[in-house]
């Protein structure tokens, strides 16, 4: 576990300032919350009903319900998406672009014992930031004296890490095969960016309705991960992104030079 | 200890290693010696698994080299050309790293870094190029392994932490281990190896004790003649390089067989002849 501990070290700075924004913003949000609760679903009625599908609000107007839509939906998968894939495009890229990776590979460390501690960290890193989420709801919660409940806490902070494990899975699997962070990110971020737009299309647009089945965005929540929890089904299609991420990745590292 | 046997390298068109085979005996320090961009470091990386051959075959301790032995490198110590360590860590959290990571509970480090007059506590984005390299070397010879491969290892170090390096490389000589050293510096080659590898564009044109390069070191000799002889006989003396005269005297090189050269003046009246050896380094030059 040397290596996992290592990376959480050399990554602490890019974790205190995600937690710190996931922070701020949370309770920002809640407290906006606080202001105007008891007219939410007055506001939410003077846009579209398309529009407030596109946004993620439904028809629920509890508190979890303004969360679904104002964080859930796409501020929330925006800081731990881009924390996961930043992350996950750093973590044997990065190494590779600094050199420090030679003196590493050149002990008795396999490279699948590397891999895979990287992956674990990368893991690690995005469920703290995801339990910081989560912590910070529920002092929100206590602070502000409003209704959410742990539950829905619990399937916040899981759905979001699941997607940041996903969109950072995605990033590793590219920074191992290229060496390169800032085509891996770039990958990743694509893909997260592609998932969201193609979430607004199939809710908006009925003949497109197929394109959903190309979106992380409508796996993580179509299902408002925030009130209901994650689909099962859709759990599954999330996780065997991460699986098939670390199997290729895994196989590709093993197989390639490493930089020099 | 070490045998490389027809090792075939090649990124896209370009080939680093063209089928090159040499080997190294155990408890000696040998120096692979060519130009940037010759195959040393490429040599290296395959030795530690950093890089995969196309072809051929390589052993360490008549262990086979594959993608999947990493356990032979328990007993090999690396330090890269471009060494890189954590630059956010102490020199000393760098080394008890590594040493967690290999599960060795050495303590050498203290002693070289007292040697190589490294302070263990500044962070090591902190360091001079000279004592980052330092971190290195310490790195390499802290876990005590039997054989050591180093690229470039005196690279930023002043000639005095050169001179304590060569120290302490015969010192680990002197105990068995075996450094396999690599340099494009002809002198730190001469001063330090038992035998040279001499790579030029991917290929081996020389692998040899350090005796038998001296051998064939180039003599300088210059012949005063009585008369001097005609042209055409001095141009058919073998192993006769930059031959020139002026009036009755001849100055030329010579290396390898001497024989003919002398059979060759002793049939002549020579009034005067001197003769000056070159050292290893200008010998080595030879072959670029």
């Amino acid at each position: 576990m040397n290596i996992v501990i290592n990376a959480l070290n050399q990554n602490k700075k890019k974790m205190l300032t995600f937690s710190a924004a996931s922070i701020f913003y949370t309770l920002f949000l809640l407290y906006v919350w606080t202001l105007f609760s008891d007219t939410f679903g007055d506001i939410l009625n003077l846009f579209p009903k398309q529009l407030q599908i596109i946004a993620g609000f439904g028809d629920d107007l509890s508190t979890a319900g303004f969360l679904n839509g104002e964080f859930m939906h796409l501020i929330g998968p925006i800081i731990v998406g881009a924390f996961g894939i930043t992350l996950g495009a750093s973590l044997i890229a990065s190494e590779e672009e600094n050199k420090t990776i030679d003196q590493f590979l050149a002990l008795s460390i396999s490279r699948n014992r590397y891999f895979v501690e990287k992956f674990l960290s990368l893991l690690i890193c995005i469920l703290i930031l995801s339990v910081v989420i989560g912590v910070t709801l529920k002092l929100g919660v206590l602070i502000y004296d409003i209704n959410l409940s742990l539950k829905n806490i619990f399937f916040g902070s899981m759905g979001l890490f699941i997607f940041g494990a996903t969109c950072g899975s995605i990033s590793f699997l590219f920074g191992s095969i290229f060496a390169k962070n800032s085509n891996a990110a770039m990958i990743g971020a694509g893909v997260a960016i592609l998932g969201y737009v193609l979430d607004s299309v199939y809710k908006t647009v009925d003949s497109m309705s197929f394109v959903k089945y190309i979106s992380l965005h409508y796996y993580y929540n179509d299902n408002g991960v925030i009130l209901n929890g994650l689909d099962f089904k859709h759990f599954l299609v999330l996780f065997s992104i991460m699986i098939i991420s670390f199997t290729l990745g895994i196989f590709i590292f093993n197989k390639r030079d490493i930089k020099s | 200890m070490i045998k490389v046997s027809n090792l075939l390298k090649k990124y896209g068109e370009f080939t680093a290693l063209n089928k090159i085979s040499f080997e190294v005996s155990k408890g000696t320090i040998h120096g692979l010696l060519g130009e940037n961009g010759a195959g040393k470091t490429t040599t290296m990386r395959c030795l530690l698994g950093l890089s995969y051959p196309d072809s051929g075959e390589m052993f360490i301790s008549n262990e086979k080299v594959t993608k999947n032995n990493h356990k032979i490198r328990k007993k090999i110590s690396y330090l890269a050309g471009d060494f890189r360590p954590y630059e956010n860590f102490t020199p000393i959290q760098y080394f008890k790293y590594i040493l967690k990571l290999e599960k060795n509970s050495s303590k050498k480090y203290e002693d070289l870094a007292k040697r190589f007059k490294l302070d263990l506590g500044k962070k090591i984005k902190e360091l001079s190029k000279g004592n980052k390299q330092k971190v290195g070397i310490v790195q390499a010879f802290m876990n005590d392994p039997d054989l050591l491969i180093l690229d470039e290892p005196t690279g930023g170090l002043d000639p005095n932490y050169q001179r304590e390096f060569r120290e302490l490389i015969f010192e680990e000589k002197a105990k068995g281990k075996t450094i396999l050293l690599s340099s494009h510096d002809l002198l730190e080659i001469s001063n330090c190896c038992d035998f040279v590898t001499i790579i030029k564009d991917g290929n081996v044109v020389a692998s040899q004790s350090k005796q038998e390069i001296e051998k064939k070191s180039l003599k300088l000799i210059k012949v005063k003649f009585q008369n001097l002889p005609a042209r055409s006989d001095l141009d058919k003396l073998e192993f006769v390089k930059n031959l020139s005269i002026n009036n009755n005297e001849i100055s030329f090189m010579i290396s390898g067989e001497m024989n003919g050269f002398i059979k060759f003046i002793s049939n002549h009246e020579i009034i005067d002849i001197e003769t000056e050896s070159s050292n290893l380094s200008d010998t080595l030059m030879e072959f670029f």
